[in-house]
């Protein structure tokens, strides 16, 4: 008998994200996972005495104080939303899916190296409400058209006003995103004018929304390769 | 940062609102609460040790006689700061302590314990293990440990919000919310007895740093009464010295770092200065550092006596003897404290906050408050204040703004005057423009020529953080709730156009299709390797990128193939047979990172969904050494290759077969698979014969791999099964397996009729 073989659970999540965000005419932007001190950094305002920027939290390839071209495992993949940008012009709804890195203690919710997901829409009259609402979509299509979701005012240095949202799912909430309006330094680092254009911008784990999606109880299962998690999950006959 | 609902209230009146309520609101104006926790230790009693002995029987452990007031118990304890004479706080037989543990009278060693002397930690009141809580002499016997219920909130404040670090600045932002006004505090003390200054030189011209000192006469037999050490005990603070401890409770009040010189020991007149490079300093921790021109210290006539905003000198730190002080309050540049901080790898409560950015205006407060204190408790005289720095008003001012811009921002239609009141409530002036306003030449260069809109004066516990229009928007949001903010769906964009990635990213995820259609499995490893694994797999040390910084040997270098990830994969499924992976995912050369694909597989008829070109056995070496014990092919390559042809006809549209909410968790030890083939009236699904197996103990898996009817079995079917034998905690017994396999033989037989064949 043939059997058919099995696609991540990463990939599944991944997957149904991109369906997701791509009903709301978002597409896909990509980059690389090393990256340079000012994209990953001085770009997304950052400053440089920001505790992020010190060793405890950033797995660096170069020395952290040497400079803008200094090399590191990006720690989140919104460098790739500056470089994108270079690419293109606004208006623009873009997800980038990739790998991030951070140098973390590893236990059962914290793994060195993950899967986020990060969105940016920019556009001539984008405003908070058009933030809420997308994120709002995004958890009924996800986990089902009745999920309640909160935000709450939270703090990043590339967005102003900045949020959490959370989920409510199987009796918990569940912080899953943080978002927030693009700040101005960062609009202006692409050469967009943050007088006539605004945006936001969103960023949530896969691996985290993987594990409850799936109940998984510990993200190292997912990089295990072990066949009896992944052949769990199988995909529909191909008609 | 920890508070406590019974302190938080003495600053804004928190009325009947539940300890829940009052969370969400902190949280809802940008506070996170990781914790509500009630305090209220029933059980928990104020105890004397009267006599304490060796235990009999047991070297560790001693045996207390304790009085609990209305009676007498025998504990025994282990904690190696227990002595006669100590008030304790002892949970009573019946308690159920915060952790979970209820106490049992329970014999120890051959000696009835009937109780427990309480630790920090155990009463849910900090970290500390390291002995007995020992209470202030002043409690009563027998008198509940905690005299009032309370509730503690742990709080995680962002880095922007250092005027929340303080019962004070939280207080403030819950009055705005709840339209009240804050409490008053008792920061205005009778300053009589002392009359003079300390001397402290006037700080560099242009300096921002804002500087008070001051005489304080205490009386050093006096002590901090028990509220105060219970409630610094409870947000996570030791208690040390009665001076010490009161600059700690006026740092939780009002968020401004106190430090306490003995006045005996001084030699002024003071100075705020910057250090001079070569002179040293040994702090209160007992270390001596080398300083340099940038650090600010406080010094006397004879050096550097304290390292401004971090930590005090240790020559001139406050001991049982001392009598006279001077207290300082002050305010430092965040960046300066950042910088000197990090530099010498210190870090202290005062550092955190200044690096946050305290409140210069509220530094005369603190010091009033500390005063207060002192003159309440201490006996204390105080002497004025000396103030140098600057006396102005410290406020960032922002002009031109337009409130108009905070619906644009947020989607709202607030009027205006309903912003100007909101931005008010939070301490903003708002003062409106006025061509009269300009009235010099500097005024027309200041505003401009066009300005309209209003003029903000920023609150001086807000300077570092609010100052621009965006940061306004963002107080109005977390002022009114952002719950309470409409939303509004983006409209269509279907006319935007994809980035190449698109199609990449589309083009990509058909490959996996068509390999997991072959009978392929995905595997996503890691992107790093170990020094050993690299020499396993035989590659140059000196050719890799290497993490410069390290969290593990295990990830110490970046990956340059795929294969030691598939490898370890392969090693992780020894039972199943064949098996195929594959992984998509980036490696790292000196030339660059590139997504390749990488395949392992164990079956030579194993099928790809296009040509592969030459392929390989993995070495025998290589095999053992990630303890594989199979004969593996393998194929590493670029994906461009693969995904450039321009096929228009990519569906990589798949549904999962269910939605499954949750997987099974595979048990961390090595499973056993059995095969079973079996003859079985045509009557029985092998799905139903499936379903049963599974209830069997052990068995967490059945597969169908095989199914054949025919005329020979008549209205029979052939089925085979594999079935996956796993315990959850360890690896099973040989035994165990056959007694499973037996049991499923017997079922198999008796439920369905089955024939083993």
């Amino acid at each position: 008998m043939k059997q058919a073989g099995h696609l991540h659970p990463l990939t599944w999540t991944t997957r149904r994200l991109v369906e997701i965000f791509s009903a709301m005419d978002f597409s896909i932007a990509t980059g690389p996972e090393i990256e340079l001190a000012s994209y990953n950094f001085d770009r997304l305002n950052v400053p440089k005495n920001h505790p992020a920027r010190e060793m405890q939290d950033t797995l660096w390839i170069d020395q952290p104080d040497s400079g803008p071209d200094a090399r590191l495992m990006r720690t989140q993949t919104s460098p790739v939303q500056i470089r994108a940008m270079e690419r293109t012009k606004p208006p623009v709804r873009l997800i980038v899916p990739g790998r991030a890195y951070r140098n973390e203690a590893t236990d059962a919710t914290h793994a060195i190296d993950f899967f986020q997901l990060e969105g940016l829409v920019i556009d001539q009259s984008i405003t908070m409400a058009n933030l809420l609402a997308t994120l709002e979509q995004f958890a009924k299509a996800f986990f089902g058209e009745t999920t309640e979701v909160r935000f709450r005012p939270s703090f990043f240095p590339f967005t102003e006003p900045s949020l959490e949202m959370s989920v409510f799912f199987q009796g918990r909430w569940l912080e899953l995103a943080g978002a927030g309006m693009v700040h101005p330094n960062v609009l202006r680092e692409m050469g967009i004018d943050p007088v006539g254009w605004s945006g936001f911008a969103f960023g949530m784990g896969i691996d985290r929304l993987t594990m409850i999606r799936f109940g998984v109880t510990d993200i190292r299962l997912l990089y295990s390769g072990d066949y009896r998690l992944l052949k769990q999950l199988e995909s529909e006959p191909i008609a | 940062m920890k508070i406590l609902l019974s302190w938080l209230n003495e600053f804004v009146d928190t009325d009947r609102r539940s300890p829940e309520d009052i969370g969400r609101d902190l949280e809802s104006l940008g506070h996170e609460v990781e914790g509500v926790h009630p305090l209220n230790l029933d059980g928990v009693i104020v105890g004397k040790v009267q006599s304490v002995q060796a235990h009999p029987n047991a070297d560790r452990l001693r045996v207390a006689e304790v009085d609990l007031g209305s009676r007498i118990e025998t504990i025994v304890c282990g904690a190696p700061n227990l002595d006669k004479g100590q008030k304790v706080a002892v949970a009573t037989v019946g308690t159920r302590l915060p952790g979970g543990m209820v106490i049992e009278e329970r014999t120890i060693r051959g000696v009835i314990s009937r109780g427990m002397i309480c630790a920090q930690d155990e009463l849910g009141l900090g970290t500390d293990h390291a002995g007995i809580l020992v209470l202030d002499e002043s409690r009563v016997v027998g008198e509940p440990f905690l005299k009032n219920p309370d509730t503690l909130f742990d709080l995680a404040i962002t880095p922007n919000r250092g005027d929340a670090l303080s019962l004070n600045g939280l207080a403030r932002d819950l009055a705005a919310r709840w339209e009240q006004p804050t409490l008053s505090q008792s920061v205005d003390p009778v300053v009589e007895g002392l009359s003079s200054r300390p001397v402290v030189g006037s700080i560099g011209h242009g300096s921002a740093i804002r500087y008070s000192a001051r005489y304080l006469e205490f009386n050093p037999a006096e002590d901090c009464p028990t509220t105060v050490k219970e409630r610094l005990g409870l947000v996570g603070h030791g208690t040390y010295h009665p001076i010490v401890d009161l600059t700690n409770y006026v740092m939780e009040e009002f968020g401004v770092p106190l430090h306490a010189f003995d006045a005996d020991k001084l030699h002024e007149p003071l100075e705020v200065r910057h250090a001079r490079s070569g002179e040293t300093i040994m702090l209160l921790n007992g270390q001596t550092y080398p300083l340099e021109d940038w650090d600010i210290i406080i010094a006397d006539q004879s050096g550097p006596i304290a390292l401004a905003g971090i930590m005090g000198g240790y020559a001139t730190r406050v001991t049982e003897s001392t009598a006279r002080i001077v207290l300082e309050a002050a305010w430092f540049p965040p960046d300066t404290i950042r910088r000197t901080r990090t530099r010498l790898g210190i870090t202290s409560d005062a550092a955190y906050r200044f690096e946050r950015g305290t409140d210069p205006g509220s530094i005369e407060t603190a010091s009033g408050r500390f005063a207060q204190l002192a003159i309440d408790h201490l006996d204390a005289v105080v002497g004025p204040v000396q103030f140098i720095g600057s006396r102005e008003r410290y406020s960032a001012q922002y002009i031109g703004f337009e409130p108009t811009f905070v619906n644009q921002r947020l989607g709202t239609d607030f009027s205006e005057e309903q912003i100007i009141e909101l931005l008010e409530r939070l301490g903003f002036c708002l003062t409106k423009f006025d061509p009269s306003m300009i009235k010099t030449d500097q005024d027309r260069y200041i505003f401009g020529e066009n300005v309209t809109g209003y003029l903000i004066d920023s609150p001086s516990w807000r300077s570092t953080d609010s100052n621009f229009p965006h940061d306004f928007v963002e107080e109005v949001a977390r002022l009114v709730g952002y719950d309470t903010l409409p939303r509004v769906s983006l409209p269509l964009a279907t006319g935007l156009q994809p980035l190449s990635d698109h199609v990449r990213f589309t083009r990509l995820e058909h490959l996996k299709n068509q390999l997991s259609d072959l009978g392929w499995t995905e595997h996503i490893g890691s992107s790093f390797l170990s020094p050993t694994e690299a020499t396993y797999a035989t590659i140059d040390h000196d050719a890799l990128i290497a993490l410069a910084n390290p969290v593990s040997e295990e990830a110490t270098f970046l990956r340059p193939t795929l294969l030691v990830s598939l490898l370890k994969a392969l090693a992780k499924n020894p039972i199943f047979d064949p098996l195929a992976l594959f992984e998509i995912g980036t490696v790292f050369t000196i030339d660059g990172e590139n997504t390749r694909l990488g395949l392992v597989w164990t079956d030579q008829q194993q099928s790809f969904p296009y040509d592969l070109g030459a392929t390989q056995l993995v070495p025998q070496q290589q095999l053992n050494h990630f303890k594989v014990r199979r004969a593996v092919y393998y194929w590493e390559g670029p994906i461009e290759t693969l995904i450039s042809t321009s096929d228009t006809q990519v569906s990589p549209h798949r549904e999962l077969a269910s939605e499954i909410r949750e997987l099974r968790m595979p048990s961390r030890y090595q499973p056993v698979l059995r095969d079973i083939s079996i003859v079985v009236p045509r009557v029985h699904a092998p799905e139903t014969l499936r379903t049963m197996m599974k209830t069997l103990p052990l068995v967490v898996d059945v597969e169908l791999f095989d199914q054949y009817e025919g005329e020979k079995l008549g209205d029979n079917w052939s089925l085979a099964f594999h079935i996956l034998l796993e315990h959850p905690e360890r690896t099973l017994t040989n035994q165990e397996i056959q007694e499973t396999m037996e049991q499923v033989e017997t079922q198999l037989k008796e439920q369905f009729n089955a024939t083993i064949r």
